[in-house]
């Protein structure tokens, strides 16, 4: 029988900082923002699966703004909205931007 | 890198440049294919989820060399999508998704709305939205880390054990 134990998310609420002795391939990503940036991207999600696109967008562009700028998935999920859009010429903008700004060694996972 | 490089070459087709489209599917198709080689070495849990993205990156630039005229190559890459499809599928079978984890492994279940990174003894565990993964470990607790997005937690688990990661108390 499956031993089954739940790690509840409610303790992803407890962040804590980038730990001494992490490993340097995954310390890499800044994973520490403004709260009120990383709420505009949580919001910018929901309202992506939502399919409010051009919300999330502008969400995502306000996360950006107030702090998120230097974190890859937010280009992303900008970029991948506009697409769903059929802003075709700004998702390749922003595919390109990020490519460009972030290279392989910030973003290989993505 | 290549969700970048794949959502590009999708945007580029739309517009009708399938020339820039291949291009960045090339560098798709190779960046899977140097993934896959390295987690046939490692024999990664991995593997089989990343076989199935590897399939639908040789159809993707197979039906951009169809749009191309370029037929010859793009039934090369179609019958290559099908080879790493079975690959995955003869993969899945023989997968230890109903099985109890022995005692010097941890199961972990990604039920969260997103995928995460668990950290165990240093190595990264990479598990999408659905995955389940057995990561062999020491016995007895060891300490983990686990991150989701731009969240974070630490602690211990227990080897010989199934931790489903849920959302049911966000």
């Amino acid at each position: 029988m499956l031993t089954r134990r739940v790690l509840r998310t409610g303790l992803f609420t407890a962040v804590v900082g980038l730990a001494s002795g992490w490993d340097g391939a995954f310390a890499e990503e800044r994973t520490q923002f403004p709260a009120a940036a990383q709420q505009r991207y949580d919001q910018g999600k929901d309202l992506q699966k939502k399919g409010k696109l051009s919300e999330a967008i502008q969400a995502f562009e306000e996360a950006m703004q107030q702090g998120m700028d230097a974190y890859p998935r937010v280009h992303l999920q900008r970029a991948a909205s506009n697409f769903d859009l059929k802003n075709y010429d700004a998702a390749i903008t922003q595919y390109t931007k990020f490519i460009e700004e972030f290279g392989l060694e910030d973003s290989c996972r993505y | 890198m290549r969700s970048a490089y794949g959502g590009r070459a999708a945007a580029y087709e739309k517009k009708g440049d399938y020339q820039k489209a291949l291009a960045d599917h090339n560098l798709v198709v190779l960046f899977y294919a140097i993934e896959i080689e390295i987690l046939k070495n490692l024999e990664s849990a991995d593997l089989e989820k990343r076989l199935q993205e590897t399939s639908q990156a040789y159809s993707a630039r197979g039906e951009c060399l169809a749009a191309l005229g370029r037929q010859k190559a793009a039934q090369v890459d179609q019958k290559r999508a099908a080879s790493l499809e079975a690959e995955a599928k003869r993969l899945a079978q023989k997968s230890p998704s109903s099985q109890e984890p022995s005692s010097r492994q941890i199961q972990f279940v990604n039920n969260w709305t997103e995928a995460l990174t668990v950290v165990i003894d240093g190595v990264p565990y990479l598990l999408d939205v659905g995955d389940r993964k057995v990561i062999p470990v020491s016995a007895g607790f060891v300490a983990y880390t686990m991150q989701a997005g731009t969240r974070r937690q630490s602690g211990t688990v227990e080897a010989g054990r199934t931790y489903t990661i849920g959302s049911s108390s966000r």
